[in-house]
């Protein structure tokens, strides 16, 4: 007899270009104002998977997110699989039945690298002053961005997009 | 006009929305740009090249022919709006008016259908150990747990321009479609 539990994570909103006062600009959602501007699930989405995997020794992460989000349960011994489902669309439901019950072998890569911790990326979001003046970027990094970075100074990474993993149903 | 114009400078096309200060009606566009261009401040050439960049689009999706003419108006949403029922008949409605989705005409290759697969094939794993995935069919128990583990409890429109989701993620923003319904819940 075995039990498993299916956590689902939600993480909100994408980031969009600011070369103009953006619309969502004064939305604000769990004390985020505007467009996503941190790498950590929101809604206490961390204690959540932590307080589950604590009590359950069988515990499926689904990860809906617009992003890359921080994953620092992911070496947990109770958390057996994380699946990252991105934005599956209409169908998001069905898709995923498809893939957990084997029906559907998937075989996606990631599009980024999920960092182990927030400081191991090379660049950040510039957040614009109040003025809104523009800011000088100098690209100094040159194309060593995401994975190329991360091989390029051998910082290890949580996932990248070369590696895939198969459920072998 | 608020100066400088630097986006239109460089190499914005008018494609991403919204006014110089939020909700003040004005814009780098239109009249503003006719004087950018006058005095000066936008070369002219900056502007044709706008135009070729917007048309180029437009012919090759051929908008110019034969395309469904626009139904919507977001500033006048509830005048010219031609609201449209989505739910019951969402693939149909697609069918009968994406023509590059002509080879719907097979039962397997409806839209639905299609974007279901498209989702499963792009779903990554990340971890998979102890034989997790996929559920074995001796599972006696299942919880399901999280904030995604359901469609919105309040509907699509449940918060006030789309400033929140308790639900499903299934699109970018915070617009989810009508339709979705999770066979997960």
């Amino acid at each position: 007899v075995r039990s498993v539990c299916l956590l689902t994570l939600l993480v909100e909103l994408p980031r969009l270009t600011h070369h103009f006062s953006c619309p969502v600009e004064y939305i604000v959602v769990d004390s985020n104002e505007g467009d996503r501007n941190n790498l950590t699930a929101w809604m206490d989405g961390d204690k959540m998977v932590e307080a589950v995997a604590a009590n359950n020794a069988n515990t499926v992460v689904i990860v809906q997110s617009v992003g890359p989000i921080l994953m620092p349960w992911a070496d947990h011994p109770n958390i057996t699989a994380i699946v990252y489902s991105g934005l599956a669309g209409q169908e998001a439901g069905n898709s995923l039945v498809d893939v957990l019950s084997g029906a559907y072998s998937p075989a996606g890569r990631l599009p980024f690298t999920i960092a182990k911790q927030f400081d191991d990326y090379p660049t950040m979001i510039p957040f614009y002053p109040p003025s809104k003046e523009y800011v000088q970027i100098d690209y100094s990094e040159k194309l060593e961005i995401d994975y190329r970075h991360f091989q390029a100074k051998s910082v290890s990474s949580a996932a990248a997009p070369h590696q895939s993993r198969s459920t072998g149903g | 006009l608020p100066s400088p114009p630097t986006p239109i400078l460089t190499a914005r096309t008018p494609r991403q929305p919204g006014d110089v200060t939020f909700n003040s009606g004005s814009t780098y566009f239109g009249a503003n740009l006719t004087l950018a261009v006058n005095n000066g401040s936008v070369p002219l050439d900056r502007v044709k090249d706008m135009a070729v960049r917007i048309l180029s689009s437009w012919f090759l999706l051929e908008q110019n022919r034969d395309f469904p003419a626009t139904n919507f108006d977001s500033w006048d949403p509830l005048g010219k709006g031609e609201h449209i029922d989505v739910r019951a008949d969402h693939h149909e409605y697609v069918r009968a008016n994406v023509r590059s989705l002509a080879v719907a005409d097979s039962p397997s290759r409806l839209p639905y259908r299609v974007i279901r697969e498209i989702g499963a094939a792009s779903t990554v794993l990340l971890k998979n150990v102890n034989g997790a995935l996929p559920l074995g069919r001796d599972l006696k128990t299942i919880a399901l747990i999280g904030n995604a583990a359901g469609p919105s409890s309040k509907g699509p429109n449940g918060y006030a321009d789309r400033g929140g989701l308790d639900g499903v993620l299934s699109e970018g923003y915070v617009a989810q479609p009508t339709g979705v319904q999770p066979a997960l819940c």
